[in-house]
């Protein structure tokens, strides 16, 4: 994994993973170790990391909270290239028809994952300062089809992805990319074994047409990697849906 | 001969934020096809304007003061019209804070700010919502409509929580189609691009960016607020659009096409 803005450099790349509520976190950023990055675990979540990875816990109560992992990040491994985030309440899986959705639930999912998400932007343009970098937020896939029951979470994951769009508008000026990855939930998402996923109107052969559920530790974070990388240094805005092509989104 | 009858005749909708612009718009061509339309505004003068207007084309209407981020005054004004009217047929969810529209740099949205905006436009949808279903279960042709934007749909550089809270909406509306579809209660979303008050007073402080907005409408044109905007929440309550759900529709005259 090369540095985003150098594509003859062979120096190490240094990503912040920076993730609230689930453990999908950890495994993104063993992925992101293995492909040689070096790599902090910015976390609420009390998760088991390769010993590679440099982990924080943080809360993420305040944009106070979140700049001071960040922080602590740069003061242990230097500044970060790539910031890659994800924010989705464990409350958020909870599948529940709206009739019945208390006012708490309702806002620890579509206000908490969304202000999460603009801490870690706004820390992240701060930690950059200047230099540039690349910024990719993921989420589960859910969020392009919809679920009944889980109305507010897919509020909360498409509203992030547009507050990606208008980032990613704002900063491509000092070189700031902003990227939204979509994750095929099965296997990744064990939290949404039990919810009403919409299945693929497809007849023939049973989905993903490539025969697997993408893996968020290997086929993710590579792909995160090329997002990151200078390969890809005109792509910014833009939502890549991994899911092995279960939804073919338009 | 055949007259048309009048396309909602007999029904009863809501309609939040309709005491001016594009609610005020939606409310009157909702009441143009014949449904009894109950205004819910935060403040009730313009609300009563609205009324006026529509009793003076022979229609039907009730203003009902109601703040959408208040819980109690959301139950309150679709207990209003069930009381008024016997029954709920169609709820639009159309109030924003003004503030949306101000320009803002995405790091120096503050707390404050974020939940100035996301209490009308999401909470007030979350409490329209929990109070309209059981109405919207009974009626036979029960419709949940929002606004969203093209904001949300390609994400504008300076209005970041604008275009995530109405990107958010994209979000709601599928997963809330597939939550209510068994009810035979259709949801969708219309994103409109329209002139209105803010819209115009957004250009007369930026004079230079209006030509350069412009171009980006193949009509040559913005949308009116009755004619386009409230004919096409009319149009996808209407039995002929029966079968229509989850759907963020763009009534922008073709502005954004990258979809």
């Amino acid at each position: 994994m090369q540095g985003p803005s150098d594509k003859t450099s062979s120096a190490v790349t240094t990503v912040f993973v920076v993730v609230s509520g689930t453990d999908a976190g950890a495994a993104l950023a063993n992925g992101l170790a293995r492909q040689r990055a070096r790599v902090a675990l910015l976390t609420d979540r009390a998760v088991e990391t390769e010993s590679e990875v440099t982990r924080i816990e943080t809360s993420f109560a305040s944009r106070e909270n979140v700049a001071a992992a960040f922080s602590a990040a740069r003061q242990q491994l230097g500044c970060a290239q790539v910031v890659v985030h994800s924010s989705t309440p464990q409350i958020a899986f909870t599948s529940t028809p709206i009739e019945g959705l208390s006012y708490r639930h309702w806002g620890e999912v579509v206000h908490v994952a969304v202000k999460d998400t603009i801490y870690c932007l706004q820390a992240a343009y701060e930690h950059f300062d200047g230099r540039g970098g690349s910024i990719v937020v993921f989420g589960p896939s859910v969020a392009l089809v919809g679920a009944p029951g889980l109305a507010p979470f897919c509020m909360a994951l498409e509203a992030q992805r547009s507050l990606a769009k208008s980032a990613a508008r704002q900063w491509g000026r000092v070189g700031i990319r902003v990227n939204w990855v979509a994750i095929g939930a099965e296997g990744n998402y064990p939290e949404l074994s039990s919810a009403a996923i919409p299945p693929v109107p497809e007849l023939g052969p049973p989905p993903p047409p490539l025969g697997r559920v993408p893996d968020i530790g290997d086929d993710v974070a590579d792909l995160i990697g090329f997002l990151s990388n200078d390969v890809a240094r005109a792509v910014t805005g833009t939502t890549v849906n991994v899911d092995g092509g279960s939804w073919m989104v338009p | 001969m055949n007259i048309p009858q009048p396309r909602l005749q007999g029904r009863t909708a809501i309609v939040t934020g309709a005491g001016g612009g594009i609610g005020r718009g939606i409310a009157l061509a909702l009441a143009a096809e014949g449904a009894n339309v109950v205004i819910a505004v935060r403040r009730k003068v313009t609300g009563d304007e609205t009324a006026e207007l529509i009793a003076q084309e022979r229609g039907t209407a009730l203003a009902v003061k109601c703040d959408v981020s208040v819980r109690a005054d959301v139950d309150s004004a679709v207990a209003a019209a069930v009381a008024a009217f016997g029954g709920l047929d169609i709820a639009v969810h159309n109030a924003i804070n003004r503030e949306s529209a101000n320009p803002l740099a995405l790091e120096d949205l503050t707390d404050a700010m974020w939940h100035a905006q996301a209490s009308v436009a999401w909470d007030g949808t979350y409490f329209l919502a929990q109070a309209a279903l059981p109405h919207l279960r009974r009626s036979a042709r029960g419709c949940f409509v929002m606004l969203g934007s093209f904001f949300g749909r390609h994400g504008a550089a300076m209005n970041p929580a604008y275009s995530a809270l109405k990107g958010g909406i994209r979000g709601f509306v599928k997963a809330l189609a597939r939550e209510w579809g068994p009810y035979q209660v259709t949801v969708n979303a219309i994103e409109p691009a329209a002139a209105t008050e803010p819209t115009e007073i957004f250009f007369s402080q930026h004079p230079q960016l209006r030509a350069q907005f412009m171009r980006n409408f193949p009509m040559g044109r913005l949308g009116r607020p009755r004619e386009d905007i409230g004919r096409a929440v009319v149009a996808i309550c209407s039995d002929e659009f029966g079968f229509i759900t989850a759907q963020s529709i763009q009534v922008d005259g073709g502005m954004y096409t990258a979809t």
